[in-house]
């Protein structure tokens, strides 16, 4: 039995000549199956980073036109995609959810919730990538965005609507500041985003809980992209808790947005690129990727109609190499960057921040006053300590005010180690540096400075309430004030029992 | 469970039913031509890419279907079957909604279909003789399709989804091929 398909086709051909040109042009079907990726034939009016919908309940993104395909990949991993399958157009870019009750939830890439609490209450879908606010539209970084970690708030402050690097090598604490500047935030009107890039699951779990534990998942949002979700959504995870963050942004609030990791959000664009057949350039990146970051970072800032976005993105390293290809495009979109060595990490310096390589170029007119006039010197003294360290190590005998620099500078380094979790507010902060400038450090042993300066920072706030909330209302410390702690401190010294060693 | 899984068993669905309300009218020589359908389908499936754009009227989507099942002689319930589809946008099941057709009649009629290979073609006598031997050890009724592979040298090879018989000089030429020590 013989029978021509071409006597069917001419059929259906015959019925599409009936069917508007521009309602044609809304339809493609799949010719080429990939990894969570397809290449779609038709689609003639179709727009990048355009939304489609598959026959089979798939959706995807358009990431390349090409001249007789278009190259999509899908947003669905567990739906399959089958060859000849029908894409429709739907007009619109990918969009979030975005609003207020999305705070206390953990939601993926593509806007779903993954914790087990019911449907998502939002107020608005927006699209992931919108332009950016222009200078007018924007006001200079002034206001102070407290980490709590007394390392970063004295030396590389970071302002609200600052975007800083915090930059290392695997294991030497990155997520842990991150994470404790989060929990700094209870209480300080700033709502928190983290998200998750390429992370293990149980990685994500643990943050969580850890966040749950210490109050802070309530005015904060997580959205997770981990390593084993599609390409795609660990691509478009960060651009999507950016419009989270601008809308809350938008409500006039102060919003942290921390990108864990942007060397994961590099490589899932990597991986796409290379399937789109782009040519690959440095370390196979394709050229575009300082576009990727600088796009996402732009949308940071502080507006002159109120709400900021501090953005935080981390980086990971190898090997502390700074110069690697995605490292120094970061640091150069970026306002600074905080860079944990692990040579410290390993000593017990804990958080391992390399003062000599971290940098905050916009933070200094946001630091606080207090901790400014506290903090004035100590740069300066960590420099010539790392300086005289490696010089004394040679076995050199050293005269008395190098030694007397040296003792200072391991007194130093030992207030600025700090327990995970364990954030101070900016008046402990100025009470524990002001310790360190009058030199009241100097006669206790190495392993009591810390616990002598946290117990003095709680001694002025229970004792000295007046003292410790007019620092905390004026956000300055005066000469006046600088003399009552001088008594206070003595009348502390005398109190505080040290312990023998 | 995977959508492919998820498909057949919506295709065994459709199947099932379909045989159940009609198995009065369904008869072995249905079953081949719908074999025959299948086949032509799998041949030719940028069809379904028409079958499945909405852009297309359902109504056209059934002439096209009816010109099919005439041109392979199929009554008017496979057509019924057909439009079932169109409406429930599962157009792109037709095909393993037959073959669940065809295997769900065979299991209702407790039929089992061989396959056999010969070097040359065998008498009606030779087939009986088989045919006998295939009721003899599957106690269901048989439909044989002959097939001649002149590389089987001489003898035969018969063989369903379960069962295989082989004895051939190919077969057993492979066999001292693969022993290991030959004096």
């Amino acid at each position: 039995m013989e029978v021509k398909s071409s006597d069917l086709i001419s059929l259906f051909e015959k019925a599409l000549s009936k069917v508007s040109e521009e309602d044609l042009m809304q339809i493609g079907f799949v010719i080429q199956v990939g990894d969570n990726f397809c290449k779609i034939h038709g689609l003639k009016n179709a727009v990048y980073g355009e939304l489609v919908d598959f026959d089979g309940g798939n959706k995807g993104i358009i990431m390349d036109l090409g001249r007789d395909y278009v190259s999509v990949f899908l947003i669905r991993s567990q739906i399959p995609v089958a060859e000849l399958e029908v894409v429709k157009r739907t007009g619109s870019a990918f969009k979030a959810p975005v609003g207020m009750k999305l705070l206390g939830r953990v939601i993926n890439a593509i806007g779903q919730p993954i914790d087990n609490l019911g449907e998502l209450e939002y107020q608005e879908m927006r699209p992931i990538e919108v332009s950016i606010p222009g200078i007018i539209e924007r006001t200079p970084i002034n206001q102070s965005l407290e980490t709590g970690t007394l390392a970063i708030d004295a030396l590389i402050p970071i302002g609200k609507g600052q975007r800083e690097l915090i930059i290392g090598n695997r294991e030497t604490g990155k997520t842990a500041i991150a994470l404790d500047t989060i929990i700094h935030q209870k209480g300080k009107n700033v709502y928190c985003i983290y998200v998750s890039i390429g992370q293990r699951q149980a990685n994500l779990a643990r943050i969580v809980r850890m966040l749950e534990e210490n109050g802070a998942l309530e005015y904060s949002i997580i959205i997770s992209a981990e390593s084993g979700e599609a390409t795609l959504d660990r691509y478009i995870a960060p651009y999507v808790g950016c419009t989270i963050a601008e809308f809350l942004r938008d409500q006039n609030h102060d919003v942290l947005i921390i990108y864990d990791d942007l060397s994961n959000h590099a490589v899932a664009y990597r991986e796409m690129s290379l399937l789109m057949r782009r040519p690959p350039g440095r370390e196979a990146y394709p050229g575009d990727v300082f576009y990727l970051h600088s796009r996402l970072l732009e949308r940071a800032g502080r507006l002159a109609s109120g709400g900021s976005i501090t953005a935080l993105p981390i980086a990971q390293i190898q090997g502390d190499d700074l110069t690697a290809y995605i490292p120094t495009n970061l640091i150069s979109i970026t306002d600074g960057q905080i860079f944990l060595d692990t040579k410290l990490f390993n000593s017990g310096i804990r958080p391992a921040i390399n003062v000599e390589l971290s940098v905050s170029r916009v933070g200094g007119s946001a630091q606080t006053s207090a901790i400014k006039k506290m903090s004035r010197q100590l740069r300066l003294e960590l420099a010539q300590y790392q300086e005289l360290l490696a010089f004394s190590q040679f076995g050199t005998e050293l005269d008395v005010i190098s030694q007397k620099r040296l003792k200072r500078g391991a007194i130093a380094y030992e207030l600025l180690k700090q327990k995970q979790h364990d954030t101070y507010s900016f008046v402990e902060q100025t009470i524990m540096l002001f310790l360190l400038k009058y030199n009241f450090l100097d006669n206790l042993p190495l392993h009591e400075v810390n616990n002598f300066s946290t117990q003095f920072a709680s001694y002025v706030k229970s004792v000295y309430q007046e003292l410790y909330n007019k620092i905390l209302t004026t956000q300055d410390i005066s000469d006046d004030e600088i003399k009552m702690l001088k008594d206070i401190a003595k009348e502390f010294t005398s109190l505080f029992n040290i312990p023998k060693a | 469970m995977n959508n492919n899984e998820i498909q057949l068993i919506i295709a065994h669905k459709y199947a099932k039913a379909f045989v159940n309300v009609f198995k009065d009218k369904i008869d072995l020589k249905d079953i081949e031509k719908l074999q025959s359908m299948q086949s032509y389908l799998e041949e030719n499936r940028n069809l379904f890419v028409y079958f499945k754009l909405t852009v297309i009227d359902k109504s056209v989507k059934k002439e096209a279907f009816d010109k099919l099942l005439a041109l392979f002689e199929l009554s008017n319930i496979y057509s019924d079957l057909t439009y079932l589809l169109i409406k429930d946008n599962r157009v792109q099941l037709i095909i393993y909604v037959i073959k669940e057709i065809i295997k769900v009649y065979k299991d209702y009629n407790n039929i089992m279909e061989f396959n056999i290979l010969t070097s040359d073609k065998l008498s009606q006598n030779n087939l009986d003789y088989i045919k006998e031997f295939l009721k003899y050890k599957t106690n269901k009724k048989i439909i044989i399709k002959e097939q001649i592979d002149k590389s089987l040298i001489a003898g035969l090879k018969i063989y369903s989804d379960e069962l295989e018989w082989q004895h051939s000089i190919r077969n057993d030429l492979n066999m001292l091929k693969n022993t290991k020590y030959i004096n």
